[in-house]
């Protein structure tokens, strides 16, 4: 009988202390890692759960800056650099990066009619939005400039990997679409080390990776565009991307008329399109990016239709006067508007 | 028997009790004040617990060639006053009292985080 109890008492023991060690142990065995750094002129900060995460971080950042040599304008010896001054003389071999995003690039290019448009860059550079050069040009320079669809005279060669310009008045600028392509590859290479909750922002753009550690969804706020450091909704998503342009982002004025960065390459001007700033939501967040700014320039109705059409895309339009439209399928992200 | 049961309950419902106080302890700890970073360079040049500023004051922070940033720190608030970085981007995002957002004035790599407050515990992450 003795015996008996004490074994109950041993029981009791035995149950407390192993519960209060999984209990703890939710706490401490996983391991965190993050890291921010400035990269492609852009805040990048990486976020990662579990196994390996010191290394998983690590090696996405090292991959962003591997790309920056790619795709940035400012480096003078990147790859797209190279591109810009020799494409039009001869047909040049690219790396199988820069290959990709022209196909892709070239793809929303040709979906948004030329909204989105990857062969702007004299035109985004005569602005200079976001340098301390930045100005409203000359009419008579803008002009030549406008409304020219180059992205129909890029001749890509897919069995030698080769660009080539067929006008001089195209030059390749990828600003609306490398932060999203860079942040998938970052994706990649956290997966690659086995990691399966992590959580990528890149000046903005948001790239979910797995569930968060606990299980649950990330719970990702939305830039409210007329006081950006508030929120005006929020979506919870797993697995997925979620990219925000808006005219509040990079800007400068002159004569009290605000000129915000996303310029419609058929006027020559910061885009008028009724919007303040849209949100795409895909599993993709090159596609995000680039639809972002598609959208951005096309307006509501254009923009609901065109992402209608697409499938796993979703997004969410705020008009500048605070009408906020989304797609049909947005309610699968628990969108829900903040007061 | 009889004796030896109640210990047995009491014993439990100590330990009960006092693992639930420890559970309460642990979690109130995330419950810190609202702390601003101020970043140059990536390096932390300070960081202030906005709760506890009675007067407002500004805070000059020099870099090379001529970089001037003048963060102005208030209760519960803080922002970046004055730069003269080439796009003044910084000033413009003017106060901040938490989000996620931080003020960042790219140019003279010059960042200002807030931490610990409860927005940072409701969302994860920000898209703007």
């Amino acid at each position: 009988m003795d015996k008996k109890k004490i074994s109950i008492l041993n029981l009791a023991w035995i149950l407390i202390l192993t519960a209060s060690l999984s209990f703890s142990g939710c706490r401490t065995d996983m391991q965190e890692a993050s890291k921010t750094e400035e990269i492609f002129g852009t805040i990048v900060s990486v976020k990662a759960y579990g196994e390996n995460a010191e290394e998983a971080v690590f090696a996405a950042l090292e991959k962003a800056k591997e790309l920056e040599k790619i795709f940035s304008l400012t480096i003078s010896d990147s790859e797209i650099n190279y591109v810009n001054q020799n494409a039009f003389k001869d047909a040049v071999k690219v790396s199988d990066e820069m290959f990709y995003l022209v196909c892709r690039a070239d793809y929303f290019s040709r979906l948004s009619g030329g909204a989105f448009d990857y062969t702007i860059e004299r035109l985004i550079d005569l602005w200079g939005i976001g340098n301390d050069w930045a100005r409203v040009p000359k009419i008579s320079e803008i002009e030549p400039l406008v409304g020219l669809h180059d992205y129909k005279n890029i001749v890509i060669d897919s069995q030698n990997h080769e660009i080539k310009f067929k006008t001089d008045t195209a030059m390749l600028n990828f600003g609306a679409i490398a932060k999203g392509y860079i942040a998938d590859e970052m994706k990649s290479e956290i997966l690659k080390h086995g990691v399966k909750s992590a959580l990528l922002n890149l000046g903005g753009n948001v790239l979910a990776i797995g569930k968060k550690p606990d299980g649950s969804l990330w719970k990702i706020g939305i830039a409210n565009p007329f006081n950006p450091s508030s929120n005006i909704a929020f979506v919870e998503v797993a697995d997925c991307s979620v990219v925000t342009s808006g005219n509040y982002e990079k800007y400068f004025e002159e004569d009290g008329v605000r000129y915000h960065h996303i310029l419609n390459p058929e006027t020559g001007f910061p885009s008028k399109s009724g919007l303040a700033g849209t949100t795409v939501i895909s599993p993709v967040s090159a596609d995000c990016d680039a639809l972002s700014t598609a959208t951005f320039i096309l307006g509501v109705e254009k923009s609901v239709k065109l992402i209608e059409s697409l499938d796993g895309v979703e997004a969410i339009f705020i008009s500048e006067n605070g009408d906020i439209t989304y797609t049909s399928g947005i309610s699968k992200y628990h969108f829900k508007e903040l007061n | 028997m009889k004796s030896k049961t109640p210990f047995l309950v009491v014993t439990v419902l100590a330990l009960l009790v006092f693992s639930l106080l420890g559970a309460y302890f642990i979690f109130s700890f995330k419950k810190s004040k609202t702390i601003a970073k101020i970043y140059k360079d990536k390096k932390l040049v300070c960081s202030i617990s906005l709760d506890d500023v009675n007067q407002a004051y500004t805070i000059e922070i020099k870099g090379e060639n001529g970089e001037i940033n003048v963060i102005e720190v208030d209760k519960g608030k803080i922002r970046m006053k004055e730069a003269n970085c080439p796009d003044g981007t910084c000033v413009r995002m003017g106060w901040i009292n938490g989000g996620l957002l931080p003020v960042v004035c790219l140019p003279h790599h010059v960042v200002i985080e807030i931490e610990g407050e409860d927005d940072a515990e409701k969302f994860d992450d920000k898209a703007y």
